[in-house]
C-alpha cells in the first residue's frame, strides 16, 4: 500500500470507527462503577486502543510490523465483548436498548467476533496485506455505537 | 537571495517543529495504546479472579495481555521522551535502555508461561503464578511518571 493510499485508507477507517476513541477511563473511575459496567468498559477500552493503534498503522504514522499482533488482540478482545454485556446492568456508555434489543445486539457482536477472528487468521496465514484488504468490513464499530452507545 | 527563497526557508523553520511534534505525538499515542491494553486487560483479569466478572474469560484476558506485552518493546523503541504527564514515559527508559528492554523481554517470557498455564489449567493452574508474572510496579517506579 502506498503512503497516499494509506492516508486515504486512514480517513475511511477513521470515519467508520468514529466514536470509538472516547477517553479511556482510569482505574480510579472504574472503582466507583458497578462491577459489570467497569468490566465491560475495560474490554471496550481495550478495543478502542487496539483499533486506534491499527488506525495509526494504516495512516502510516506507525510502522506496520505489528499488524498481525494488533489484529489478534482485536479478535481476542472481540471474543470477550458479548459475555461482558450479558449481565443486564445499565450504566456507563451503554444504552438500555442493548438489553431491549438483545437478539440484534448479540447478533452484531457475534458477527464482529467472527469477522475480526477471520481477519486475524488471514493475517497469520496469508500476511497482513491480505487481512487489511477487508478490515473495514470487520471493524464497523460505528454501526453498533450509533444504536447502542450514548452519544459522545 | 530572493524573497521567495527567504519565505520558503522561514516557513520551513516554523513548520518543522510542528511536523516533528506530530510524529512524536504519534509515537507517544501508540505506546500509550499498547500500555493501556495491558492495564485494562489486567484489571479485567483481576475481576474474573475476584468473582466480579465471568470466570471463563480469564484465559482470554491472559492471552491479550501476552499479545500486548509483545507489542510493548517495539512501541518504546523510538526515543521520544514522554510529555511529563502522569503515566508518561521518563527519559530513564532510553538512558537505561539495556535494563528497560531486558525487563520487557522478561515480562514477555513470564506472560508466555502464564498463558500456557492458563490454557492448560485455567485460573486454578495459572492463578498462583500471577503475582510473579505481573511485575508491573517495579518497572513503573523507575520508568513512568508517578501519580504524585
Amino acid at each position: 500500500m502506498t503512503r497516499r493510499n494509506k492516508f486515504l485508507a486512514s480517513i475511511v477507517f477513521a470515519t467508520l470507527i468514529s466514536g470509538t476513541m472516547a477517553p479511556v477511563a482510569f482505574a480510579a473511575d472504574a472503582a466507583a462503577k458497578p462491577d459489570a459496567v467497569a468490566y465491560r468498559e475495560a474490554i471496550m477500552n481495550t478495543l478502542d486502543v487496539q483499533v486506534a493503534a491499527l488506525g495509526q498503522i494504516l495512516s502510516g504514522a506507525t510502522p506496520d510490523d505489528q499488524v498481525v499482533s494488533h489484529l489478534e488482540a482485536i479478535a481476542e478482545t472481540a471474543s470477550q465483548a458479548l459475555k461482558s454485556f450479558e449481565a443486564k446492568v445499565e450504566g456507563g456508555e451503554a444504552l438500555p436498548v442493548v438489553w431491549q434489543k438483545w437478539d440484534d445486539f448479540s447478533a452484531r457482536m457475534k458477527d464482529f467476533q467472527v469477522k475480526t477472528r477471520t481477519a486475524a487468521d488471514t493475517a497469520k496465514a496469508q500476511g497482513k496485506d491480505a487481512a487489511l484488504a477487508n478490515i473495514l468490513d470487520a471493524l464497523r464499530c460505528k454501526d453498533c455505537h450509533d444504536i447502542y452507545r450514548k452519544k459522545q | 537571495m530572493n524573497r521567495l527563497v527567504k519565505f520558503g526557508m522561514a516557513l520551513a523553520i516554523l513548520v518543522a517543529p510542528a511536523v516533528a511534534q506530530a510524529d512524536d505525538q504519534d509515537i507517544m499515542n501508540y505506546r500509550k495504546q499498547v500500555m493501556t491494553t495491558l492495564g485494562q486487560q489486567a484489571a479485567a483479569m483481576n475481576m474474573t479472579l475476584q468473582g466480579k466478572a465471568p470466570a471463563e474469560q480469564f484465559v482470554s484476558h491472559v492471552k491479550t495481555m501476552h499479545l500486548a506485552i509483545t507489542q510493548a518493546k517495539k512501541a518504546f523503541e523510538p526515543k521520544v521522551v514522554g510529555d511529563g504527564s502522569i503515566g508518561s514515559a521518563k527519559a530513564e527508559v532510553w538512558a537505561n535502555w539495556a535494563d528497560f528492554s531486558k525487563r520487557i523481554d522478561e515480562q514477555v517470557v513470564k506472560l508466555a508461561a502464564l498463558e500456557k498455564a492458563a490454557v492448560e489449567g485455567g485460573a486454578a493452574k495459572a492463578g498462583p503464578m500471577i503475582q510473579a508474572s505481573l511485575d508491573c510496579q517495579s518497572c513503573h517506579k523507575m520508568y513512568r511518571v508517578p501519580k504524585n
